[in-house]
């Protein structure tokens, strides 16, 4: 009997071998896989690579569905149409961004960079992983108001897809999780990092005078919420906004349930500020000099409101034009135009 | 990379071959409404009066484990969580060392690291609806009905009980007698205790991890007998 099932192991074995090295020959060995390229000063990414290696096909893959109508129920509505790469991927001039039946949603699409190093998403921080973020726009109503289901079956029955789901995850079957990772690939590799600041700090290039001084304001008085290099430190706050009572958004609290997050937000990254515009949460603040005058005479004091800005920010007119002339240097051309981030040709 | 996929499947064999005996424990969950089978025609009264009818009624078990008779000890058996639909045949088959058990017991929900680490597969696929996607997490309990004292549309009531984090992780452990180990276990699973609890006229929804879930997932427990 022993001897029987010692046999049949070793059969099993030699099966288990064989189909192995085959799925290494047929799949894994076709794909380039690469590393994510970002400057050596920054921290390592919070991203776990290992799950979701990094390969040119599963980029592209990502790419692809990234920009396509499927994903949504009228085809209307790509994740690119909210999140266009000329606004740093949030979406240009527009306060709430407009999803299906042209229904708004309750925020300002975010500009989408450094995805890698954030560890939650959305203005609440209500998503906790990059890989099951884009199911939050697939599934709701105002957005792309898609069921899951109904995505996979769209995209199983094209003739295009399951040949570049097989070469990448090595199944033609398109599932919840391969879809979400070949996205997670392309948003991940949404670098910016090669903005005038950066080549200044490079010793590359150099800040014009105002530019200058208004770094030198910048980090006395902005840097404790929005820190170089993301000029974010994820962290929830309180800037005195008042609630918008018809959207009744109070932010962290709605996913805490707790009183102390009330009204607190995401500090947002500034990276490619000049070109995201419409600001705050809600894009109720259209321009940046109404930002820094909100800094200045108008945040509201609560509970809840930041310690750091219990007496607002004093800035002069003078003060708020070299931070505004700051604040350009973070726009990165080569990222609003990196042709690798842009629509894909036709396939 | 082929040597250590040698090496892995011979470490596998080593296990199927020589490791100890085993033998299956069978679950059967028996899906009740105030201890009378389930069915979406039949309806109960809750402690507030109300009357519900229930349609839909889906839930995680996971974390199952048996305690040794002798020994007293714990043994954890591996397997990801199961998705139960209460409408459907339900039976849960579990692989334990062969030996003689006094406890059964497993968790309702889904423990807090398949809620942290991305999209899962499986039962656990986003796709299967009892995802909350604005708010990542599990619903750990699904379950829809109409009542006559619903104020919401359709006379609906929508309970999902779900959230994996302090202070409202709605995960609650059931530890069940196993006094015949030749025989499969019957678990009655009653809907009436989670009613009880709930007014639906004051609340015909819960659709986030709040104090409201953790007052229906303390009552879980007491679905569970035998
Ligand atoms: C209808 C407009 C719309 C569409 C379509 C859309 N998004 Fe978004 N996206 C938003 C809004 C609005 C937010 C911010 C939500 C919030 O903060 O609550 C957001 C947030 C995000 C974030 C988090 C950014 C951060 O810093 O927190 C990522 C990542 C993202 N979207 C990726 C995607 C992907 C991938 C798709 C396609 C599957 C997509 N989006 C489709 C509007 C949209
Ligand atoms: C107490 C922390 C804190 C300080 C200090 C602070 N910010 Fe902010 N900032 C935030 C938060 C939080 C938000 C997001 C608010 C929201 O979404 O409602 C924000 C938003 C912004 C935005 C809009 C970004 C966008 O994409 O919508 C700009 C621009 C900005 N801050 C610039 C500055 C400047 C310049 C300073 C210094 C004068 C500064 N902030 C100081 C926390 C802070």
């Amino acid at each position: 009997m022993k001897r029987i099932i010692t046999i049949l192991c070793l059969l099993l074995t030699g099966a288990l071998l064989c189909s192995l090295v085959n799925y290494e020959n047929s799949t894994r060995r076709k794909l380039r896989y690469k590393n994510l390229e970002y400057p050596a000063d920054w921290p390592a990414p919070v991203y776990d690579f290992k799950s979701n290696p990094l390969s040119e096909e599963g980029i592209e893959l990502g790419r692809q569905l990234f920009y396509d109508g499927l994903l949504s129920k009228d085809g209307n509505f790509p994740c690119a149409s909210c999140h266009q790469q000329g606004a740093a991927f949030g979406t240009f001039d527009h306060d709430l961004s407009h999803g299906f039946n042209d229904q708004h949603s309750l925020r300002n699409a975010p500009p989408l960079q450094n995805l890698a190093w954030q560890s939650l998403f959305h203005a609440d921080g209500g998503i906790n992983h990059l890989d099951v973020q884009p199911l939050a726009p697939i599934t709701a109503p105002n957005e792309m108001a898609e069921t899951i289901d109904n995505v996979l079956a769209k995209l199983q029955a094209t003739k295009h897809y399951p040949p570049l789901f097989k070469q990448v995850f090595g199944s033609a079957q398109i599932t919840t999780q391969n879809m979400s990772k070949a996205l997670s690939q392309f948003l991940l590799t949404m670098i910016s990092a090669n903005s005038k600041y950066d080549r200044v700090m490079a010793g590359k290039d150099t800040f014009s005078l105002p530019q200058q001084l208004g770094h030198q304001m910048f980090m006395e008085k902005c840097a404790g919420c929005h820190p170089p290099p993301f000029f974010t430190d994820f962290s929830f706050r309180n800037i005195g906004l008042p609630v918008e009572p018809t959207l009744n958004d109070f932010g962290r609290m709605t996913i805490t349930n707790d009183p102390r997050d009330s009204l607190k937000f995401k500090v947002p990254s500034l990276r490619n500020i000049a070109a995201s515009y419409p600001y705050g949460h809600d894009g109720r603040i259209f321009d940046l000099q109404s930002m820094l005058d909100h800094y200045r005479n108008e945040v509201q004091q609560s509970p809840t409101t930041d310690s750091l800005l219990q007496k607002g920010i004093p800035l002069s007119n003078f003060q708020k034009g070299q931070i505004i002339a700051f604040l350009y240097t973070l726009t990165d051309s080569s990222f609003l135009k990196n042709k690798k981030l842009g629509a894909p040709g036709l396939p | 990379m082929i040597k250590i996929l040698l090496f892995l499947s011979l470490l596998m064999n080593g296990f199927n071959c020589f490791a100890k005996a085993k033998q299956t424990i069978t679950i059967r969950l028996e899906h009740r409404l105030n201890q009378l089978p389930l069915s979406g025609n039949r309806s109960t009264v809750n402690t507030f009066n109300d009357s519900l009818t229930v349609y839909k009624w889906q839930y995680y078990l996971s974390g199952f484990f048996v305690t040794d008779s002798i020994s007293g000890k714990q043994i954890t058996i591996a397997k990801t969580p199961v998705l139960i639909n209460a409408f459907d045949t339900s039976i849960i088959i579990l692989e334990v060392p062969k030996g003689r058990y006094s406890k059964i017991g497993f968790t309702v929900g889904v423990d807090s690291i398949y809620n942290v680490t991305g999209v899962q597969t499986g039962d656990l696929d986003p796709a299967k609806a009892m995802f909350w996607t604005w708010q990542t997490g599990y619903i750990h309990i699904k379950v829809e009905g109409n009542s006559p004292q619903s104020k919401a549309p359709f006379k609906k009531f929508t309970y999902h009980i779900g959230g994996y984090k302090h202070p409202f992780n709605t995960n609650r452990r059931i530890t069940l007698d196993y006094t015949n180990n030749n025989r499969p276990v019957n678990i009655n699973v009653d809907l009436q205790p989670l009613f009880n609890v709930i007014s639906v006229k004051d609340n015909a929804g819960i659709m986030s991890p709040n104090q409201a879930a953790i007052n229906m997932a303390d009552a879980l427990p007491l679905m569970f007998s035998l």
